[in-house]
């Protein structure tokens, strides 16, 4: 792994429809009009027309049957991604994560052609154990498709830095000093290259690749046509969609200028649970659906984190990719399906107008019970951040982390001054002493964007 | 009004809403200016629901037109153009910003924050 596949890419005439449109994103208001379309409508699909990016709606609206409903052309390479699996989650956002997964997989079986393997971005797991990776395999064996390809999610390697995950998974992939997991591979004239950026996360920072990863990209394109499509894959997204949530890559714009002289380059992103897209130029970002949970849009909740939406409509939230190739398309072409067909956007608004409610009631409640309940020595975590985030306490006394978030966390000291903890699942606490006065600065490695700091006096 | 009839709705809204047009099917297409649209101030709201409502501002040149931002923080940032206002930079919630439109012309934007959330301001 991976295996190369070489299969020379047959120049099909399909997608007359897709050509049509101009496809750098930003047509001009006089090709909107010559369409008759008026502007509301216009800029509610302009995603759409400048990516290919639509929902398959139940009742069959014709184009989703155009691009999801017909077999490719001969020759035209289509793929499937899915992400953020986070088998082994329980909480109340989904209780049967494999359930939805296994859904996942079903609606891609039952599509009338198969795609030529999975993309997997990441989180396949939610804290990393043996079984949880046993679980997700069994259930992606059943892909009639046979094959696919993974990229690591922070879940995935936050017990023991990728080990793991790299025993599994990364037979045939590049290692560095500080970690590894990345790869390319060539199929149907497109190069796919998998990234690994949640590895060696750095206090207050967001997703990062490292220089060797850096340098390697950088040789793995060197020899390559313009001409060649790229499809760039990996956990966190590569450019800055929400960086107060860790919703970014910190060296992703250096990974993206070594693409820059290629004419087509698909970016595909999981981590943040819901879609997103946007065009710069040759690049096409998409952020892909969560099978397990969705997560908030930016900034529409306290904080990110396993989202509950109304009952019944956990399905609309969740789901597929469709990817296809045209060969004579700027941008590849993106067909997100929902679980249940429906499209997303009524669920997400209930679910973040609940969490905010949530938030106005709960200051309170919160605030009385930091005051009764919270003892000295003590730092809770919640909505994913350090409460109190400085916290004074006395030399040779102890001080007691404990995490009420429905996702874990893991205390690491900024500068390796004090023992940091394992991998803190919901309820799990950790206690560290402080022998020694001084000021203690840490973050959690997961999410790097939390910090606090440990202020110890004599 | 039950949830699974809000949810058929807003799926409804959903499938008027997405484009059709210029892709031989026959889309659903709006008026751009309803015509019994009440007379309001030249404001726009950007809402909770990640929407700039109204999502078409039409004014005339001079005046001034205010970005209400809610509790939920988002941005504006107008599409290149001559004589399109300064951007309205960063996160801002629970605030109100003015911009000046002072040249006859249609000025595209969005939220970077949320690029599904788009807009224009028509200045005649």
């Amino acid at each position: 792994m991976p295996n190369t596949h070489q299969r020379p890419a047959a120049l099909v005439k399909n997608n007359q429809k897709l050509t049509n449109h101009p496809s750098d994103g930003t047509p001009s208001d006089n090709a909107l009009d010559a369409d008759g379309l008026d502007r509301r409508n216009f800029l509610s699909c302009m995603a759409w027309v400048g990516t290919g990016l639509m929902w398959t709606v139940n009742g069959g609206v014709p184009r989703s049957t155009r691009l999801g409903g017909e077999p490719p052309g001969k020759g035209q390479l289509f793929f499937m991604q899915i992400s953020d699996s986070h088998i082994g989650f329980d909480k109340a956002a989904n209780t049967d994560v494999t359930g939805t997964l296994r859904a996942a997989i079903g609606k891609i079986n039952a599509l009338p052609a198969q795609p030529a393997f999975l993309l997997h971005t990441g989180d396949i797991t939610q804290l990393s154990k043996p079984s949880e990776f046993d679980t997700a395999d069994q259930v992606l064996r059943e892909a009639r498709t046979g094959k696919t390809f993974y990229v690591p999610g922070e879940h995935d390697v936050s017990v023991d830095g990728g080990a793991s995950y790299l025993q599994r998974y990364g037979e045939g992939t590049q290692r560095g000093r500080e970690g590894g997991g990345w790869y390319s591979f060539d199929h149907s004239g497109v190069r796919f290259i998998g990234l690994v950026n949640v590895l060696n996360l750095k206090a207050g920072g967001l997703g990062s690749l490292g220089a060797e990863q850096l340098a390697w990209i950088e040789r793995d394109v060197k020899h390559l046509s313009s001409s060649t499509p790229i499809v760039v894959f990996a956990h966190v997204p590569l450019w800055s969609v929400y960086p107060a949530w860790g919703w970014g890559t910190d060296d992703g714009a250096r990974a993206l200028g070594y693409l820059k002289r290629f004419g087509s380059v698909t970016v595909l992103n999981g981590h943040i649970h819901q879609t997103m897209q946007k065009v710069e130029g040759n690049v096409a970002f998409h952020t892909a659906l969560s099978t397990a949970f969705p997560q908030p849009r930016p900034g529409t909740a306290p904080s990110p984190g396993p989202m509950v939406v109304p009952a019944g409509q956990l399905r609309d939230v969740l789901g597929v990719r469709e990817v296809h190739y045209v060969p004579s398309n700027r941008h590849l072409a993106v067909v997100d399906h929902t679980l249940s067909g429906n499209s997303p956007e009524a669920a997400f608004a209930a679910g973040e107008a609940a969490a905010r409610a949530h938030a106005t009631a709960a200051p309170q409640a919160a605030a009385s019970g930091a005051a009764a309940g919270q003892a000295a020595n003590e730092v809770t975590i919640d909505n994913f951040a350090f409460t109190p985030k400085i916290v004074s306490v006395r030399v040779g006394s102890k001080l007691t982390w404990r995490n009420r978030d429905d996702v874990p966390h893991k205390i690491q000291s900024t500068d390796n001054r004090f023992a940091g903890s394992p991998l803190l699942d919901t309820r799990a606490q950790y206690t560290a002493g402080f022998p020694e006065s001084g000021e203690f600065p840490y973050f959690c490695s997961l999410h790097p964007v939390m910090q606090g700091k440990v202020v110890v006096t004599r | 009004m039950s949830a699974r009839i809000r949810a058929m709705l807003a799926l409804t809204l959903f499938a008027f809403g997405a484009c059709g047009g210029g892709n031989g099917i026959s889309g659903y297409s709006s008026s751009p200016q309803p015509p019994n649209a009440p007379p309001v101030a030249d404001q726009v709201d950007a809402t909770a629901n990640l929407a700039f409502d109204p999502s078409t501002l039409t004014t005339t040149v001079g005046h001034t037109v205010t970005f209400a931002f809610g509790s939920v923080g988002h941005n504006v940032f107008f599409t290149a153009a001559t004589g399109a206002p300064a951007d309205i930079t960063g996160v801002n919630a629970n605030t109100s910003v003015t911009r000046l439109f002072a040249t006859a012309g249609t000025f595209t934007y969005t939220c970077h924050i949320h690029p599904s959330m788009q807009g224009k301001v028509v200045v005649q």
